[in-house]
């Protein structure tokens, strides 16, 4: 009886620890940390290969910056009024932008800014605060813009903010990171779940209903913000054990199929896309390298070693693209041949001191 | 408020100390000159009152507590205690207490906070008074009236100056004194009220020491009760290491930084040997009210007045003894000794004691009554500026009183607000960013915690905010603000909001600048305008407390708006 009894015992303990460790959020949350692009670090978004914004870190403060030459120059159109060291968070179309700030000390909404073309901006606010990740924030080619904010998406309207799908409703505790519409009826939203849950669902009709991406579970523990356009999309993974697989769609999402998975480099899954180029901050041989791929993410092609704290990839047509690494000394890059090639591109001066300003008398 | 903030109106209380005392000296020396001589008449027979021999331990009682309640009188005419008094004393119940207790205060607070000088002048005769008609009335309808007075006045002390002796807060106890000194001056005038034959036979001794011993009991279930705190260090440290922290020689407070230090290691057992100890003595004075037990009883008062209580009297803001020292005169009173002999009769028809009492009875009730009386009309009129301003702890300053700039807004619920809508009330007016991420959301926290002290009160006062944010300046900005701080239950706060260029004329005419930095949140000179009902401004706090902003803005707020209403 006795070793029985212990047999028992010991089982019981491994249980109980092995519950422990595999319950509540301590999972996802280890995973999460990686899995999604935080919006405290450079990065940019292009709407074509020479024009585009970049979020960029002045001081304590947060600036947005746009160019339509390829960064030869850029402008300052960070939105006047709101203190942005918490953070920004922007989304880019063709002739709109939208930076929603991040919460900050005592700001428990995030404003939400919005132009076109004339950079003036109109101000707005969230019911709550917007998620710290990069792909919080979409702009339809429409008009709507969502947003992830509490666990909630939000869609912006002529009635001002109204929900579209809570987190919750979906269950299985996922944790909305971004969202992506490819037009105003479909569309996807990602984040991290617990292991076997759904990290990535789908719409076809504006976001009242959503289906999970069955790929996109198991072994999956967070789903990043997929790109692409027409039916063509790319959606990056990361399933446990630390790989990244692209899943890729050419019908709208109602099938997906894996790509060869690589494990993420240091610095986490940074990624870009443009067409079926896929771009990848990977750690194939335990060094940071930089994968290219021209399919979609079936296959890599190792291109050369990373440059350190990468926070962006963003290939734009022809083999060349830019990048962004952040930490102590922040750096914008212009790359090429498919990523083999880094040359830094130097901004003005006045990037660095913009946002070194005094304490707020308010 | 911190005690070093607390402004000196020395002065201003002298000088009415003087004119008032002055009076009522000279109106009881004309009553007390016919009263002389009509005592003198009757003073040719042996009078009853001469003859009445007074048992020692009453005696000694009345004397204690009379020579207590002057006392305390002086100690309400120091001069840091006009403007002390509510930071000091008041404040502190309030802000751990609840809602209705500020309600029930209010009253108060509104009068002291418009007339300080006035109303401590008229509080340290009262006390004065009442002393005096303790220690002149020995027995008979006076001895009758100086008791009820005593308990009245005790009881309502109890009520608006201790704020039910602190039960309602945390950290009341053995050690701090609850359930209130002015409880004690009460029970002790109802101890006088009692059959003087009761002293003769020694029921009353008895009476004293179950009392004492009901005291005592009370305090240590306090001491005891978990909620109370103080069976952690920082509960228990804090009655030493407050005393020990009291300008005061250091033979004094050694003792004391001794059990805060023995506090802070051991609180649990340190708490133990008070509760066993305070409730054994209790338990003793019950069973047995001889000499061993009320020595014992008095001791434990004594060294509690001393090691827990500091005597109570130190720190310019003190307004009685605590409870150490009334305890132990009240359980003195029992002490078998007093009954050996009554306190002998005094010679009948003596000059000197007639003239006393000819002149001490009218300048009794004056100080009781009259002085009161007269002062109470003062504080109907408008308030006190000098003092108040003086009270206010510095950032808050008198202004001419111009008419406040007119506008015309919308507020977070769409309603229109303008200075004409106002009229009639008391207008706080503040300008808040909706989207400041640092001050205003502390700003308006403190607005709304002044205007719940107000109680009832708030229904005369409109707390308005003025949008100075030109990027963010639609309803939907300002009414995100007020569910954002909780501030939308309030139904007399208005943030209001209106084209940039409306507002910002608004804004320049207040003075307030705003600037827009190329990165960052706008920049915008902040403070608060009081505005009477009648339009026009009244005062400006000027506020660069930034982070620093903490229940002392809340009080100058709620004070400066109390001493504004009708």
């Amino acid at each position: 009886m006795r070793p029985r009894w212990r047999l028992g015992a010991a089982a019981a303990i491994a249980l109980v620890v092995a519950g422990c460790g595999s319950s509540g959020e301590s999972q996802p949350t280890r995973t999460a940390a990686r899995a999604h692009l935080p919006s405290t670090a450079p990065y940019l978004e292009m709407t074509s290969p020479t024009s585009g914004i970049l979020v960029w870190p002045s001081g304590s403060a947060w600036l947005l910056l746009s160019t339509r030459d390829g960064f030869a120059h850029v402008t300052n159109r960070t939105p006047e009024g709101v203190e942005t060291d918490g953070g920004l968070i922007a989304a880019a179309a063709p002739g709109r932008t939208v930076v929603a700030v991040r919460a900050h000390q005592r700001l428990v909404r995030s404003p939400v800014l919005t132009t076109d073309h004339t950079w003036r901006w109109s101000a707005d606010e969230l019911p709550g605060a917007v998620a710290d990740a990069r792909a919080a924030l979409s702009v339809t080619p429409a008009t709507a813009v969502l947003t992830a904010g509490g666990g909630t998406l939000q869609r912006h309207g002529a009635r001002g903010w109204t929900p579209v799908v809570a987190a919750l409703s979906l269950g299985h505790h996922l944790k909305i990171d971004a969202m992506t519409w490819a037009s105003a009826q479909i569309g996807w939203l990602t984040g991290s779940a617990r292991r076997g849950a759904p990290t990535a669902y789908g719409t076809r009709d504006g976001g009242r209903t959503w289906t999970a991406v069955p790929q996109a579970a198991g072994a999956v523990t967070a789903a990043l913000a997929p790109c692409g356009s027409g039916s063509s999309w790319l959606m990056p993974v990361v399933r446990s054990g630390a790989s990244i697989t692209v899943l890729r769609t050419t019908d709208d999402g109602a099938r997906w199929t894996a790509g060869a998975p690589v494990p993420p480099s240091s610095a986490g899954p940074v990624m870009g896309c443009a067409g079926d180029t896929v771009w990848l901050d990977g750690r194939p041989n335990g060094r940071d390298r930089i994968l290219s791929s021209s399919d979609g993410g079936g296959t890599w092609v190792d291109r050369g070693v990373a440059p350190d704290n990468l926070s962006d990839l963003t290939p734009t047509a022809g083999g060349a693209g830019f990048a962004a690494s952040g930490g102590s000394d922040p750096q914008l890059w212009r790359v090429t041949r498919e990523g083999a090639h880094f040359a830094e591109i130097a901004l003005p001066g006045w990037t660095s001191s913009l946002g070194q300003h005094s304490p707020d008398m308010n | 408020m911190p005690s070093g903030d607390i402004a000196d109106l020395g002065s201003p209380l002298a000088r009415l100390l003087l004119w008032s005392g002055g009076w009522a000296l000279l109106g009881a020396l004309v009553v007390g000159a016919l009263l002389w001589t009509y005592f003198s008449r009757r003073a040719t027979e042996p009078s009853s009152d001469s003859e009445f021999a007074e048992p020692r331990g009453r005696r000694f009682l009345r004397l204690g507590f009379g020579l207590l309640w002057i006392a305390d009188g002086l100690l309400q005419a120091q001069p840091r205690m006009p403007a002390g008094f509510v930071p000091a004393d008041i404040d502190p119940q309030l802000q751990a207490g609840p809602d209705w207790l500020a309600s029930l205060v209010a009253p108060l607070l509104r009068a002291w906070t418009r007339h300080p000088v006035v109303a401590d002048v008229a509080v340290v005769w009262l006390e004065i008074g009442i002393g005096l008609l303790l220690l002149l009335g020995r027995r008979g309808v006076l001895a009758r009236i100086a008791c009820v007075v005593a308990i009245v006045a005790s009881v309502v002390i109890w009520v608006l100056g201790e704020c039910f002796g602190g039960l309602l807060a945390a950290g009341a106890s053995w050690l701090t004194g609850a359930p209130g000194a002015a409880l004690v001056y009460a029970l002790a005038a109802a101890l006088l009220l009692v059959p003087v034959s009761w002293w003769r036979s020694g029921h009353a001794q008895v009476l004293v020491s179950r009392c004492a011993a009901g005291w005592l009991a009370v305090g240590a279930v306090l001491q005891a009760v978990p909620a109370e705190g103080f069976w952690t260090a920082d509960g228990l440290a804090g009655p030493f290491s407050d005393g020990a922290a009291m300008r005061q020689p250091g033979w004094l407070s050694a003792p004391m930084r001794s059990l805060a230090r023995v506090a802070g290691q051991s609180p649990g057992a340190l708490n133990l040997v008070v509760v066993l100890l305070v409730s054994g003595v209790a338990v003793w004075l019950w069973f047995d009210g001889r000499t061993a037990a009320l020595s014992g009883g008095i001791m434990l008062c004594l060294a509690t007045w001393w090691l827990a209580q500091d005597f109570g009297v130190l720190g310019g803001t003190a307004t009685d003894p605590n409870t150490g020292l009334p305890l132990a005169l009240l359980i003195a009173a029992a002490l078998p000794a007093w009954s050996a002999q009554p306190a002998a009769a005094r010679a009948s028809g003596s000059t000197v004691r007639t003239g006393a009492r000819a002149i001490g009875i009218p300048l009794a009730a004056a100080f009781t009554v009259v002085v009161p009386a007269v002062l109470a009309i003062g504080l109907a009129r408008p308030a006190d500026s000098a003092a108040v301003a003086a009270d206010s702890g510095g950032g808050l300053r008198l202004v001419p009183a111009r008419a406040a700039p007119a506008f015309a807004l919308t507020d977070q619920r769409g309603r229109p607000v303008s200075t004409s809508r106002l009229r009639g009330k008391v207008v706080l007016l503040t300008f808040l960013d909706p989207v400041c991420t640092s001050d205003c959301p502390l700003i308006a926290n403190q607005l709304a915690i002044a205007d719940r002290r107000l109680g009832s009160l708030a229904e005369h006062v409109e707390i308005v905010a003025i949008d100075s944010n030109p990027l963010f300046y639609k309803v939907a900005d300002v009414a995100a603000f007020t569910a954002s701080h909780g501030l939308s239950h309030l139904s007399n706060w208005h943030f209001v909001c209106g084209p940039p260029a409306a507002t910002q004329d608004v804004l320049g005419s207040y003075g307030i600048s705003v600037g827009v930095p190329t990165v960052g949140m706008i920049e915008h000179s902040e403070g608060l305008f009081f505005i009477r009902p009648d339009g026009t401004e009244a005062a400006y706090l000027d506020d660069h407390a930034g982070e620093q902003l903490t229940e002392t803005y809340a009080q100058q707020v709620q004070r400066q708006l109390q001493s504004m209403l009708p």
